[in-house]
């Protein structure tokens, strides 16, 4: 059997004696397509789709030719049939969009080459100029997208996405860390980041003018930009360097004994929702109202084919769990442990160019809380670049200098 | 009588066209075409409609002649809007009327 009968839906008709021939000349007249017609004891059967059979059956009435409609079938008749088997049914439409629909649709966004950016991150980049799960893919130009991202996005330097399939292919590279300005032509000033006493200057552009062994202070210009060359006039240029210098900070850390300490109370409960592309449908039931104090944890898992390809199908599991804020008291151990690692980290985010000469811890244990106050001393470079703008408008040249 | 003279004059004309502008004749729609694929199938298209209907003899009436066609287990096979498909052993065909 042709193949669109069977999709479409057919039926089979009998007619015998007289009514053949009436049968044939009345579907010529009207334009009424058969096929697969045979022979049988008494007659003919043929074959119509099932689309034109109530029409045939009126104009049969109305010429008066007896004809018989014996079977029906075809895909109609087999979905009509178990019209309340509804996930039968479901099941049969979610397929077909898969197949039809789908395909037009990014279900997955893969990244690669990122280091120091996470994956989260870029996708919250991406998606800020249309490129997500779900996207309609023909109304996507990824070369705009990827012009896009570049000339907003300081932390990429360079940025490829094809898309495959269903599937697209982000690969980054990050631009690396240091000096953003390399290059640059701005007329800039070099001046102290913080007080200290200069040790060295290394010099790579302008004009210096403090030296080793003088005391500055924060602000204070340690490289100027600008020459002045007696003879032609001012001349600007971009001053570089490092000028590294004894510096002192003093930190003071206070720890009180009485504190709030966070308490799980034990109790929990989950939502799971499931996702389709930006769609979610809950599928567990109403737990009434929220906690008052509460931490959320989101755990959210793809389904994937057995090869690896991602569907655009995930579950979301959010678990609250409930917690209470008690009155606790740090011992003097305690808030003395707790005082020198907030130190430590304190220590730690000094510049990486920051070099430890002396540090001097001195702790202090009073009736409500410990504190602790450390004073260091370091070699650093204390030198910060402060660019500024020229006026090209000619004025009078004046006097030189004495 | 006097129809079937202006039928025959049509028909002249309509020849003397299609040799002239040397157009095949079945670009024009409607004109009965008989299309044979060895001895057990034949596409028929042009046809108005069918006279007799039986396993061993069908008469076809095209625009102004008649088809007969003989054969043994002939059934019309299908129908679509560019003609009928005939299946069957097919003995003779033989055309009757104006031309």
């Amino acid at each position: 059997m042709n193949i669109s009968y069977s999709f479409f839906g057919y039926a089979e008709v009998f007619a015998e004696g007289e009514s053949i021939l009436d049968l044939i000349n009345l579907c010529m007249t009207n334009s009424l397509p058969y096929g697969q017609t045979r022979r049988v004891s008494g007659g003919v059967i043929f074959l119509f789709r099932l689309a034109y059979i109530r029409r045939l059956e009126a104009l049969c009435r109305q010429h008066g030719i007896d004809i018989c409609v014996r079977r029906r079938g075809g895909l109609p008749v087999w979905m009509y049939a178990r019209r309340h088997r509804y996930g039968l049914m479901t099941g049969m439409l979610f397929a077909a969009f898969i197949v039809i629909l789908a395909q037009k649709f990014i279900w997955h966004i893969d990244v690669v080459g990122n280091e120091s950016m996470t994956t989260s991150e870029i996708l919250c980049v991406l998606e800020g100029y249309g490129l997500k799960s779900g996207s309609y893919i023909p109304s996507l130009n990824t070369d705009k997208i990827q012009n896009r991202v570049l000339i907003d996005t300081d932390k990429i330097s360079w940025i490829s996405v094809n898309i495959n399939g269903n599937t697209a292919s982000v690969e980054v590279r990050e631009a690396s860390g240091g000096e953003s300005d390399a290059g640059s032509d701005t007329p800039a000033n070099l001046v102290a980041a913080k007080a200290g006493q200069i040790i060295q200057v290394q010099l790579l552009g302008g004009n210096a003018v403090v030296r080793a062994g003088e005391t500055v202070s924060e602000g204070q210009l340690l490289v100027s930009g600008l020459f002045d060359s007696k003879n032609d006039g001012f001349r600007v240029t971009r001053a570089e360097g490092k000028v590294y210098a004894h510096t002192s900070e003093e930190f003071y850390i206070k720890i009180p004994y009485a504190y709030e300490q966070k308490v799980y109370t034990g109790a929990q409960y989950c939502d799971e929702y499931l996702n389709f592309f930006d769609f979610s449908v809950k599928i567990s039931k109403n737990s009434g109202n929220l906690y008052a104090l509460y931490d959320k944890i989101s755990i959210v898992d793809n389904y994937s084919f057995f090869d690896g390809g991602v569907l655009p199908v995930s579950k979301t599991t959010d678990t609250y769990l409930e917690y209470e804020m008690r009155a606790a008291t740090h011992t003097t151990a305690e808030a003395e442990e707790l005082a020198y690692f907030e130190l430590s980290q304190r220590l730690a985010d000094l510049s990486a160019d920051a070099t430890l000469i002396r540090k001097v811890i001195m702790p202090e244990i009073h009736e409500d809380f410990f504190a602790l106050r450390c004073v260091i001393v370091c070699i650093e470079d204390i030198a910060r670049t402060v660019e500024f703008d020229v006026d090209m408008t000619e004025t009078e040249s004046e006097d030189a200098h004495e | 009588m006097r129809d079937e003279h202006k039928k025959a004059a049509d028909g002249n004309i309509f020849r003397a066209v299609i040799s002239k502008t040397q157009l095949p004749c079945d670009l024009l729609e409607g004109e009965f075409r008989l299309e044979m694929r060895g001895r057990r199938e034949l596409f028929v298209s042009g046809c108005r409609r069918i006279l007799k209907y039986s396993e061993r003899e069908m008469v076809i009436r095209a625009k102004v002649f008649d088809v007969f066609i003989e054969g043994e287990g002939l059934v019309c096979a299908s129908y679509h809007y560019s003609g009928i498909a005939i299946n069957g052993l097919v003995k003779t065909i033989r055309l009757e009327g104006f031309e």
